[in-house]
């Protein structure tokens, strides 16, 4: 055996084990960059809960700092949510479930909520947690002020009673959403007994938030878009006048007014108070699909509509406009009374409302109004946006006196209120192959200074100006007679 | 030279004494267990420094210096995955206190290691009876058949065969003249991997076969021996592949943990999931959730580092093995006299393949197999056999210095 080829080889050895241990740091590295990331949120690993069992949950409080869901600890360190008014905000503060996960904002403002996201961002906090620390206090997540009005809430959801359909309110200058209801509802408390029963057909899917998620023609409400668009590319037709008979024929095809009801000489303005379908269908036939689209289109019709907070907690459907055949003027004369290719939400068409309420402009919904760590300092706070110019102010001025008319001597004649001047439009929606119509209204009060648009929807509900029309008059007293 | 030695070691009493003082105000009230802990620690780390400087001033001390500090990290986190009932932290010191005292006692009662040569046939003997004792003997443990009890100790014997084995090849390599010598010198060591196989102590039989390839590399420079010995190895592998399932289960949770991930391969993906959110900086000492990994206390103690000591944390640990295996080669480089020389590489590359095994199975690099973490891991008889092999390197190291001077 030779000497100098041991120590040679002990010291090929040394590097071999250096490229070894060096190995594994550099693995370690690897999966640090590359792989954690992937597995650290799979569902089986135990920290994400402990994590969140760390700190007490925060509280969802509304607009003027009423508690709406809050969490207390229950035996052996665990936690409980409690939701205090249940199916009232179901779909807007979603649940929280330890078997089924969660959903609405308790989902995606999960990381809020738990504390993990926004972290003190004031001294004061700062000073405040570390005595906390020194004297062992709970730490707890951040509240969630939303900018949801809870008397209004309360009340919309008592006014759908045992509906089905869906309300929504929004102040038009700003984007908030005042109140969200859709029924049926679920209890958020309750999901673990009841996750099916929530989930089935046969109880109406207690679990669709039919406000933000239903899928509806929105009937003569749309009107309020082909009138604009008539205004705005139709030439001096404020004096054209149209013989309405009741009964518009486009080739084979018969478009019929409400009860077949003739209007005799009627112009823009009387039709629309009136909703009358031969004017409106002449007016898209005079338009064309392609401008009633782009009309549409201007008041994110096939567009996303995103909300103005950090997190999307609602997700709202797209409203879609849509032909099989753009040259077709039967169709493009439904398109234009909301039937046919035409659905949407009461959201949506809520937003639309608030656009003429608010002189043409869209703005972005949202829900959050604050975000406040567990020492009442302001994390986050909302600046309304705007969504969209959809309109002109002339325009849209226009279609508020329509939508004034509507309400004082029209069709949304329900919707009269002593002392406020309400802006409203009726519509009346046939579902195909079923003779139920569903009841549309949407508005806005008051009509000079709007401070609410609102949208309700009540399946089944006949026509717009009654159960619907109803529903949103009391809403706005509620809200401006507070 | 002394004066570094000095200066690193206030560093170590430092940083232990600090990682202790974490530890009693961590948990919500003040602790003054962790602080004794740590000072018996101290006290202990500087007594022995003080023996072996004073009266053997020829070895290596940065062996002991590495070893004690490493010890530390290990203390620590068994201290931090039970701190409401630290009877294994407290058994754990104990145990590291037996340790030391063996080192010493062999520093200084062994005799010169060149004279243990002759009996290279005993070695064999004992390594296969000590290996095969646990088939008739043994207890089923965490789905290895290599543990015996003697009264109230379990004890693994594979732990204590690696030394006899070191000793058996440090003797023989030298008689491999040709192929026919080595394949004879080398049937033993075939008949005791097997032998793990048999009993599932997967991470012992990778070990042996390393320690052996090893010294065998070294002993006799000749890469065909080595050639042949993986294709051997590799045969029996792909062979214990399709005949124990055992092995087969190792793998498939290897390729894709998380198929298994709430059966076989829960505790791996356990692992992966603290050392995922340990990050780069660790979650902090105390701050973490490493006890959700079962058995987090023995093999899985590094993936607890990991979490608490983050990427960092985790690379120090490394980084200080590195350098215990070198100062382990080094020694091997100086020391009088070939057979002192295997057995000094023999044993620093026993470490070296139990730490890589280890590390690389708790983080999912290779296949994982249960042992344990050399001086950090809870338990008694691997931490006397890492102290007993750490004295027996001093002493080489000792001897060499002095015939180098």
């Amino acid at each position: 055996m030779n000497n100098k080829n041991l120590v040679r080889n002990i010291k090929i050895l040394i590097i071999f084990f250096c490229i070894c241990f060096f190995g594994i740091i550099f693995y370690l590295t690897y999966f640090n960059l590359y792989v954690s990331q992937k597995i650290i949120n799979d569902n089986s690993n135990p920290r994400i809960k402990a994590e969140e069992n760390k700190r007490l949950r925060g509280l969802i409080l509304d607009r003027d700092g009423n508690v709406l869901v809050y969490s207390k600890r229950i035996q052996n360190g665990k936690q409980k949510r409690y939701y205090k008014y249940g199916e009232v905000y179901a779909h807007i503060t979603g649940y929280s479930s330890v078997i089924y996960g969660k959903s609405g904002i308790e989902l995606s403002y999960n990381d809020v909520l738990s504390g993990k996201t926004l972290i003190y961002n004031n001294p004061i906090s700062v000073f405040k947690r570390f005595l906390d620390v020194v004297m062992n206090k709970e730490r707890k997540g951040n509240n969630i002020f939303l900018t949801i009005d809870d008397k209004l809430q309360q009340k919309t959801y008592s006014l759908l009673g045992d509906n089905i359909g869906a309300a929504v309110a929004i102040n038009p200058k700003t984007g908030e959403i005042l109140s969200m209801v859709s029924k049926p509802s679920f209890d958020p408390e309750k999901i673990d007994d009841k996750f099916d029963e929530y989930n089935s057909d046969s109880t109406g899917v207690p679990f669709l938030n039919r406000a933000a998620k239903g899928y509806y023609p929105p009937g003569s409400t749309f009107k309020i878009i082909t009138a604009s668009a008539a205004l705005n590319y139709i030439d001096n037709i404020e004096n054209n006048s149209f013989n309405c008979n009741g009964k518009l024929k486009i080739g084979d095809y018969i478009l019929n007014d409400y009860n077949k009801e003739s209007h005799g000489k009627i112009n823009l303005k009387n039709a629309f108070k009136v909703s009358c379908n031969y004017t409106f269908g002449s007016i898209g036939m005079k338009l064309g699909y392609d401008k009633l689209k782009d009309m549409a289109e201007n008041f994110m019709f096939n567009k996303e509509i995103p909300l103005n907070d950090e997190y999307d907690s609602i997700n709202i459907k797209v409203g879609k406009i849509k032909i099989e055949n753009d040259k077709s003027l039967a169709l493009t004369a439904q398109d234009a009374i909301g039937q046919h290719g035409v659905t949407s939400n009461p959201m949506h068409m809520a937003l639309i409302a608030a656009s003429i309420a608010n002189e043409g402009t869209m703005m972005k919904p949202y829900i959050v109004k604050q975000i406040r760590d567990d020492y009442n300092n302001i994390l986050y706070e909302a600046n309304p946006n705007v969504l969209k110019n959809c309109i002109d102010k002339k325009i849209a001025d226009k279609v508020r006196d329509y939508m004034i008319e509507v309400v004082k001597s029209g069709t949304g004649k329900n919707a009269k209120i002593n002392g406020i001047t309400v802006a409203g439009k009726t519509g009346t929606a046939q579902v195909e192959g079923k003779n139920e119509t569903h009841s549309w209204f949407v508005a806005f009060a008051p009509a000079q200074d709007p401070k609410i648009a609102v949208a309700v929807i009540v399946e089944n509900g006949g026509v717009g100006g009654g159960t619907a029309a109803s529903i949103v008059r009391e809403m706005i007293k509620t809200y401006l007679k507070k | 030279m002394k004066k570094e030695e000095k200066s690193i070691l206030k560093s170590i009493y430092l940083v232990t004494l600090l990682m202790f003082f974490q530890l009693s105000i961590s948990f919500g009230k003040f602790d003054f267990l962790p602080i004794i802990l740590g000072l018996s620690s101290c006290i202990l780390i500087a007594y022995s420094y003080f023996i072996i400087s004073r009266f053997f001033p020829a070895g290596d001390k940065y062996l002991l210096i590495l070893s004690s500090f490493i010890t530390q990290f290990g203390l620590v986190m068994i201290y931090r995955l039970n701190s409401q009932n630290p009877v294994r932290a407290i058994k754990q010191i104990t145990f590291f206190t037996i340790g030391i005292a063996a080192y010493i006692f062999l520093v200084i009662f062994l005799p010169e290691i060149k004279k243990f040569e002759r009996l290279r046939y005993v070695y064999i003997i004992i390594t296969i009876v000590l290996l095969s004792s646990t088939l008739f003997l043994g207890r089923e443990i965490k789905g290895s058949k290599n543990w015996i009890q003697i009264g109230r100790f379990n004890m693994q014997p594979s732990e204590i065969a690696k030394l006899f084995l070191i000793l058996y090849l440090s003797s023989s390599i030298k008689y491999i003249k040709n192929f026919y010598d080595a394949l004879k010198e080398s049937i033993p060591v075939f008949i005791s991997i097997g032998l793990l196989v048999v009993e599932k102590d997967l991470g012992a039989g990778l070990i042996f076969f390393g320690i052996y390839i090893t010294m065998l590399y070294i002993g006799t420079s000749n890469f065909k021996y080595i050639l042949s010995a993986v294709i051997i190895f590799l045969l029996g592998g792909l062979a214990s592949y399709f005949i124990f399932p055992h092995v087969k289960v190792r793998i498939d949770i290897w390729l894709n943990p998380f198929a298994y991930k709430t059966g076989k391969g829960y505790q791996i993906c356990q692992s992966l999931f603290a050392i995922a959110a340990g990050g780069l900086f660790g979650t902090g000492l105390g701050l973490g959730y490493p006890q959700f990994i079962p058995e987090v206390h023995n093999d899985f103690i590094f993936s607890a580092i990991c979490e608490e000591f983050g990427l960092l944390g985790a690379s120090a640990l490394i980084l200080l093995y590195i350098l215990l295996v070198y100062r382990g080669l080094r020694t091997a480089i100086y020391a009088k006299d070939d057979y002192s020389r295997l057995v000094a590489v023999g044993i620093s590359s026993m470490l070296a393949f139990q730490i890589f095994v280890v590390i690389g199975g708790v983080t999912k690099m290779i296949p994982m197999t249960g042992i344990t973490l050399p001086f950090v891991s809870y338990g008694g008889s691997s931490m006397l056999l890492n102290f007993i092999c750490l004295g027996v390197l001093q002493k080489i190291s000792e001897s060499g210095w002095k015939e180098n001077e």
